[in-house]
């Protein structure tokens, strides 16, 4: 049976009778005259309701009084949520989010190679320098997303192994880039296969969403080499920097082709934004009679 | 480690200045749709396929629109793009902002946007929940914004009993760390020593009154920041007096209900700061218990709940994931080798 507001302010009255429970409430910060003890009596018993501003007053009383947030939660009259939350997100969820997304990309701009970006908004010098850099990364995102779908669709179930290991190069760990707002970047992590297990099939799960105004955009689901016990996979991950001039971190784990998690822990990149430019947005404001 | 670094010449992407929180959802909404895809119609599929799975009783029929109220139903690519610039069921400019000398009109132009689409976006586009979250804040922000000027109404600081600050600004906090527990303190004691300067009187946002930040604090919170469901964290912001108007008696607020999505005190008092002066706001947090991503807003406002700055949209922020039940230890680092 599920504890009403009354009730539990009937349980938190315990032995005092209405008359002291309210002046104990009152001592404690309640304003006088907003509770009698005879609305008290038919709040416990059901037969009458409170404002949600009296019951927090009440609860704040009740805390000034010495009792915990534990023993006061009942006393919170939730107003109806305005929005239900998201589903939460499992491997199956994940899966199936993705599968859907990534079979929509072609021709997408933001996931488009990298040097047809550079070709649409920079100088001849720069896309050279970006070609080199695609071509010496292998940077091609179109086999990425084929990869990444293939992956996806992968009817096979996985185990996670006990004996699984994964290590960083020890100058990928905690990489830091420092570009501006909206930069495209490229980031690459060798992953050493410290453990038994053969990596296979395996990809990279971004946590958290894939952009906002302050995090960088960059792919939640990157592949993974097929990787033997003892050798290193080389991850590209190329993107663009958060609009927001501020500091973004993106944490990557491991997860198999069903978007189960393969193994503890995780690595980030972290992307600087910041710049010591006026930020301030403030506006001219009306003129007020 | 590769930086692509453009170098000169290369044209800056600004931030959208825009001045309704409607329309900074709905820009974070097209971002996101944008994310996964250039493609209009395909995306909108994307988009409908997410309506379908969140709401089976949707059909293509179900597309007629009773007047007053918005109910689930599958949408086209016109009504996206319309809605997401801002051109779909106009919301009215603030009476605030209708003088207001603008560079850029379209930024005041913003759309309603209804729940159930916000979510259809959020598991189509896999915002995490961020999209949902921001929708709480985004409709809190919006009832302060039709006061004239933008003023917060509730958690004001005259509403809070006196010798119960303690009890009021950690609420939802449940037991936390000492150290968040001393800073919860000394907030308390600096609200009840502004208690005797508090006054009915009503406070009005000034031209030359400006604040920046340039993200001091960052890298110990980082947007992004991974956080255990129900975990602590101390937030911190660096902000500079970087206009002509000293600042006193002044709070930041928490935008939206202070349990709703992160908890965190509904309101701190700052410290008064004279021009050029810099001030730290340290702010006791905690993570919703539910996965996904989240972000605190606390904006500049006095006593009467009057913003400072009603057009700089965000205030600080601070962006948390937590992470899904499944991925466990995600706080370990994978070790270098």
């Amino acid at each position: 049976m599920t504890t009403s507001p009354g009730m539990a302010l009937r349980r938190l009255r315990g032995n005092l009778s209405l008359r002291s429970f309210a002046a104990l409430l009152v001592a404690h910060g309640l304003p006088p005259g907003t509770l009698s003890r005879q609305r008290l009596s038919q709040v416990e018993a059901g037969a009458a309701e409170l404002p949600p501003e009296l019951w927090a007053a009440i609860r704040l009383a009740l805390r000034a009084a010495g009792h915990s947030d534990d023993e006061t939660a009942l006393l919170v009259v939730a107003p109806p949520p305005i929005i239900t939350p998201a589903a939460e997100s499992t491997p199956a969820t994940r899966r199936k989010q993705w599968q859907r997304l990534l079979e929509a990309i072609p021709g997408n701009r933001w996931w488009q190679p990298p040097t047809t970006i550079a070709a649409k908004v920079l100088g001849d010098d720069w896309i050279e320098t970006y070609q080199t850099l695609a071509e010496r990364y292998d940077i091609d995102v179109e086999r990425h997303r084929h990869e990444v779908l293939r992956r996806l669709a992968m009817d096979k179930t996985w185990t996670a192994d006990p004996h699984d290991r994964v290590t960083v190069h020890r100058d990928d760990i905690d990489q830091t880039l420092r570009i501006g707002p909206g930069d495209p970047f490229v980031v690459t992590a060798r992953l050493h296969n410290a453990g038994t297990a053969t990596w296979t099939h395996r990809m990279l799960y971004r946590l958290g969403p894939p952009v906002s105004s302050s995090l960088p955009f960059a792919p939640v689901l990157v592949p993974l080499p097929d990787t033997e016990p003892g050798c290193t996979a080389m991850v590209v991950i190329s993107g663009r920097g958060q609009v927001f001039p501020n500091l973004a971190v993106m944490t990557y784990t491991m997860v198999f082709a069903d978007c189960s998690p393969c193994l503890p822990g995780a690595t980030q990149f972290f992307v600087d934004t910041r710049n010591k430019h006026k930020i301030d947005q403030t506006i001219s404001l009306p003129t007020r009679s | 480690m590769v930086v692509v670094n453009p170098g000169r010449g290369r044209p800056r992407p600004r931030a959208g200045r825009h001045f309704v929180v409607s329309r900074e959802l709905t820009g974070a909404m097209r971002q996101l749709r944008l994310a996964g895809g250039e493609n209009t119609e395909g995306t909108v599929e994307i988009l409908n396929h997410a309506i379908a799975e969140l709401y089976p009783e949707v059909t293509a029929a179900s597309r007629s629109i009773t007047r007053g109220t918005s109910t689930p139903r599958l949408v086209s690519p016109a009504y996206v793009q319309r809605l997401e610039q801002g051109f779909h069921s106009s919301m009215r400019v603030p009476e605030w902002l209708q003088s207001a000398d603008l560079e850029n009109k379209s930024a005041v132009r913003a759309s309603k946007v209804p729940s159930w689409l916000v979510r259809a976006y959020d598991l189509a586009f896999g915002a995490d929940g961020y999209l949902v979250d921001m929708y709480t804040w985004a409709e809190a922000l919006s009832a302060d914004h039709r006061s004239n000027p933008p003023r917060r109404t509730t958690h004001l600081p005259g509403a809070v009993p006196p010798g119960t600050e303690l009890e009021y600004l950690s609420d939802g906090f449940g037991d936390p760390p000492p150290e968040i527990r001393t800073v919860l303190h000394e907030c308390a004691e600096h609200l009840a020593r502004r208690r005797p300067r508090m006054s009915v009187r009503r406070h009005s946002p000034a031209d030359g009154d400006s604040s920046t930040t340039y993200g001091e604090r960052d890298a110990l919170h980082p947007e992004g920041t991974l956080v255990e469901p129900g975990g602590y964290v101390l937030a911190g912001w660096i902000l500079h007096n970087t206009g002509k108007v000293p600042w006193r008696d002044r709070y930041v607020y928490r935008v939206g209900e202070p349990t709703t999505g992160i908890t965190a005190p509904s309101l701190l008092a700052l410290p008064d700061t004279d021009l050029g002066g810099v001030i730290e706001i340290r702010c006791p947090v905690r993570a919703p218990s539910r996965p996904g991503t989240y972000r605190l807003c606390l904006k500049m406002g006095w006593e009467d709940g009057t913003y400072c700055y009603p057009a700089t949209l965000l205030g600080v922020i601070l962006t948390f994931i937590v992470p899904p039940a499944d991925i466990r230890d995600w706080h370990l680092p994978w070790p270098a080798s």
